[in-house]
């Protein structure tokens, strides 16, 4: 008999501990990580060392100390003032494309798959034929058509995200709709309105659910993308993306420049998907990847 | 086998289809005349319609993208409104570039997260296994440009053995071609690793459960064997799936990689053309860039088929 088969049962000193940090410390890590970037975001004003626009070419790259922590720019601009209040442009694209995608895409996606027949074919198609163009593609044209700004980030992220969602909203009905209940609802003559929207919704949110908590740090991310390419919030407003964008160019000047705004678009995205990750195994225990045994 | 392969051929066309006329529909969506970037300010309202009429812009939606997709079917693309080159020779420069970078991407991912994975799911719940876990969830929380400068940062600038940015065509120079895509594929390539290995180890766990894998130990079959006759090669149907997926995750990837390093690949030219309102290039780097994705999902579908007998007869139509 192999060594193989007996690692499974086999009881690591700290495998314990390990399954314990699995189960809780990653889901309240990921809670912790966002629900400080909730808080610094809306109180920027008040955490914000210095004004996240003001330059002093005095300090231009001074390296972190306790005046600026994180610290400055090539216009000699506090860093730290600066990743705080580009949390706002991140926030607010994470939140209002999610929302933005999930509105369309799962009425769509509920609609199409109630309905069925020609009319779900079609979408189906076109979202396959979607699928095929990177998003980051039709983002690059929505923010083309709308021109560079915050804005155009946000719907080009929403555009580039709808159909992934339609797929999934469109999948969990058809698994939902052959339920009893909706036969029952039909029976007592419901308008097809009111079982979608009050019979089967409320059933496949679970899915739904999970999507939505792992968009934010898919928008999150994507528009960081954007912002690195110039497509979204325009300086002097700061974002992590533009911040990351000029400190490419200074390389050779500080290394701290690239590392805080990269370092907090990280944990802020790493919180978010493990939130995400959290309630996935809430309604899905089975496809936990660390399931035991 | 035929009539699966021929079933699944038939079923990417009317995706194609859809395919042409999305993309045909991006460039109507672009505002902007592109007569003025053309032109100028300076010309009479007379030149400009000239123009348009000799562009075919003057004609109806339906008569363009008839016309449009006439040629396609034979091979022409048109022309860059901007640099009077065709379209099909600025991305037969483009796309070995993107290529190269892709297949050097899979490579650096397929050679981290295959050891690995195998590693993580034969040594589970130990040390080992948690690294690895940590590190692929790590990883779908990197931003990828920010790796890439981070690297960049590491080798071009603290140790100075590698190139920053831009590239050299293999025809030139290929010691100095590999050179410029070392970093560009390692960013790319460590980042699809994490997606990959989660995928991977999972599928593993599947598999070393099955009674083949114990019948195989018990008639005394060694170990490395086991793993690669039994294990692996079960684990890898589900994952060659998944990798067809990843591969239009680093369609998109390598779009904003190649910014990063100026990389003359089509996610540049892309950019570019979209940004420049350059419809004819636009249409077709996208249509390309479009067309590639259905062929790599149709090569996998048929490699799963080839891989596993059960897909092709339980998928063939009656």
């Amino acid at each position: 008999m192999s060594a193989l088969s007996l690692a499974s049962d086999r009881r690591v000193p700290g495998s314990r501990l390990i399954r314990w940090l699995r189960k809780w410390k990653t889901f309240s890590l990921g809670l912790f990580l966002t629900v400080i970037f909730l808080l610094v975001t809306l109180f920027a004003d008040g955490i914000a060392p210095y004004d996240p626009e003001a330059t002093d070419y005095t300090t231009r790259f001074s390296s972190p100390s306790l005046t600026h922590p994180f610290s400055t720019d090539e216009h000699g601009r506090d860093i730290l003032s600066r990743v705080v209040y580009g949390g706002r442009v991140s926030l607010v694209v994470g939140i209002g494309s999610v929302l933005l995608a999930s509105i369309i895409a799962i009425s769509i996606g509920l609609m199409i798959g109630f309905l069925g027949g020609r009319l779900d074919t079609l979408v189906s198609r076109l979202v396959d034929a979607f699928f095929a163009i990177p998003g980051i593609l039709w983002a690059i044209t929505i923010v083309a058509i709308l021109g560079p700004s915050t804005r155009s980030a946000l719907i080009a992220i929403a555009v580039a995200r709808i159909p992934v969602t339609i797929r999934v909203a469109r999948a969990s009905i058809i698994a939902a709709r052959e339920n009893d209940y909706v036969e029952a609802s039909r029976a007592l003559g419901s308008s097809w309105w009111f079982i979608v929207f009050r019979t089967i919704l409320p059933n496949c949110a679970g899915p739904l659910l999970v999507l939505v908590s792992l968009g934010f740090a898919v928008a999150i991310l994507d528009e960081a993308a954007l912002s690195y390419l110039g497509l979204s919030a325009q300086p002097p407003t700061p974002s992590w993306g533009n911040m990351l964008q000029q400190s490419q160019r200074y390389l050779h000047d500080s290394l701290w420049y690239v590392i805080f705004p990269g370092l907090t678009l990280f944990l802020v995205v790493l919180g978010l998907n493990l939130v995400g990750d959290g309630i996935r195994d809430l309604f899905d225990p089975r496809r936990n990847m660390n399931r035991p045994g | 086998m035929a009539r699966y392969i021929l079933h699944r051929l038939l079923s990417a066309i009317p995706v194609l289809l859809a395919i042409t006329l999305l993309v045909f529909l991006i460039t109507f969506l672009i505002p902007g005349d592109p007569t003025y970037t053309l032109l100028g300010m300076e010309v009479t309202e007379d030149m400009r319609q000239a123009l348009r009429v000799q562009l075919g812009l003057d004609q109806p939606f339906h008569v363009r993208y008839g016309i449009w997709l006439w040629n396609v079917f034979h091979g022409d693309l048109g022309r860059s409104i901007f640099g009077q080159f065709k379209v099909t020779y600025l991305i037969s420069r483009a796309l070995p570039v993107s290529l190269e970078l892709m297949a050097l991407s899979l490579t650096v991912a397929l050679l981290i997260a295959v050891p690995a994975a195998l590693i993580s799911a034969v040594k589970k719940n130990t040390r080992v296994d948690v690294v690895v876990t940590l590190a692929a969830f790590t990883g779908l929380s990197l931003p990828a440009f920010w790796l890439a400068i981070m690297l960049i940062y590491l080798f071009a600038v603290a140790w100075r053995i590698l190139p920053a940015s831009g590239f050299v065509r293999v025809s030139e120079n290929l010691a100095g071609n590999l050179r410029t895509m070392i970093l560009p594929s390692m960013t790319l390539g460590i980042i699809l690793s994490t997606g990959l290995m989660r995928f991977l180890r999972a599928g593993i766990l599947d598999v070393l459960n099955e009674d083949y894998v114990r019948t195989a130990r018990m008639k005394g079959v060694r170990e490395p064997f086991v793993l690669l006759r039994h294990v692996l090669k079960n684990a890898l149907i589900p994952f060659i799936t998944i990798l067809g997926l990843e591969i239009g995750w680093l369609l998109g990837g390598s779009v904003i990689i190649e910014n990063v390093f100026a990389l003359p690949g089509m996610g540049r030219l892309a950019m570019n053309a979209i940004l420049q309102r350059d419809y004819n290039l636009v249409q077709g780097v996208v249509l390309v860039l479009a067309g590639l994705f259905i062929l790599i999902n149709l090569a996998v579908d048929l490699i799963c088929a080839v891989l596993d007998p059960r897909i092709r007869l339980g998928e063939t139509p009656r």
